[in-house]
């Protein structure tokens, strides 16, 4: 198989993966498959590394999360009532003690 | 509380109107819904749990502070992602030198699988690490549309709406991304071998 088929054929390896050919491309890339032993190995590498991506373990939450979220939200619901209110204004501009 | 509710489509829409009106509560039931996905998925693009916690938190204030302005239907979980892609993004750009720290969670099952096949268990260590290290070296870009698709499970089309791209653009992605993926890989396992 030439060089150039292959280089035509290779992006469409990325979208036979995803589902994502028309079914006109399906039968146009199987049957460049049939005959190139290089596409296919292409094609096997892609779908290991799918598989290697899918077994990387998942991160642990931290217990923390919730709480740390929520307070952030309420540092954000403090900081805008301090910019709404102009008493708020005005008495953070007095000087302290 | 524990993250675990799952809402309907319908109650999550509800939950949008009143958290877009200053309904606190609303809010908090979106982000209950919604931080544990958003944090495994930007823990998979930083690798780093302190940072994935921060940004996590940066992600919802950002969100807090957009969603009145959100007009039509909105797709709450494209939409979220959309903010922890770009704080990822804009994070890792900032970055001299990207660093990638091990994961060290390993469940019971894989501890007690451990202890019986010590070789088999250093092995499947060996590769996780060798897959980070593939990650960590990616173009961002790549990393967060591969990530996209291989681990949140996304459509091209939820891709596109997330990244602001077109489908085609996305799929050229997708294809550079692979590629890029299968080419440090090769390099490392022939640096491994020699």
């Amino acid at each position: 198989m030439t060089s150039r088929a292959c280089k035509s054929i290779r992006p469409l390896l990325s979208a036979y993966m995803d589902g994502e050919l028309s079914p006109d491309d399906v039968a146009r890339l199987q049957a460049h498959l049939a005959e190139c032993a290089d596409c296919r190995a292409l094609l096997a590498s892609y779908e290991r590394m799918r598989e290697q991506l899918h077994q990387l373990p998942t991160a642990p939450v931290p217990p923390t999360l919730h709480h740390e979220i929520r307070a952030a939200i309420e540092r954000e619901q403090r900081r805008r009532a301090g910019f709404a209110s102009p008493s708020a204004q005005s008495r953070s501009r007095l000087p302290s003690g | 509380m524990d993250g675990s509710v799952t809402l309907s489509a319908a109650e999550e829409a509800q939950w949008i109107s009143r958290a877009k009106e200053g309904d606190h509560a609303a809010f908090e039931a979106i982000y209950q819904q919604y931080e544990r996905p958003i944090f495994q998925f930007i823990y998979r693009m930083v690798g780093n749990p302190e940072e994935a916690l921060d940004l996590t938190q940066e992600c919802f204030v950002r969100a807090y502070r957009a969603l009145p302005s959100q007009r039509g239907e909105l797709n709450l979980g494209g939409w979220l992602r959309r903010i922890a892609a770009n704080l990822c993004l804009d994070t890792i750009r900032r970055r001299n030198r990207f660093r990638w720290l091990p994961w060290e969670h390993r469940s019971v099952h894989e501890r007690s699988a451990d202890l019986d096949n010590p070789e088999h268990a250093m092995l499947r260590i060996e590769l996780r690490e060798l897959i980070q290290q593939v990650l960590n070296e990616m173009h961002p870009r790549h990393r967060l549309v591969l990530l996209l698709r291989e681990h949140e499970g996304l459509s091209t089309t939820e891709i596109a709406e997330i990244l602001g791209i077109s489908q085609g653009a996305v799929k050229s992605l997708l294809f550079r991304a692979r590629e890029e993926f299968r080419t440090i890989y090769s390099q490392k396992e022939q640096a491994k071998a020699s």
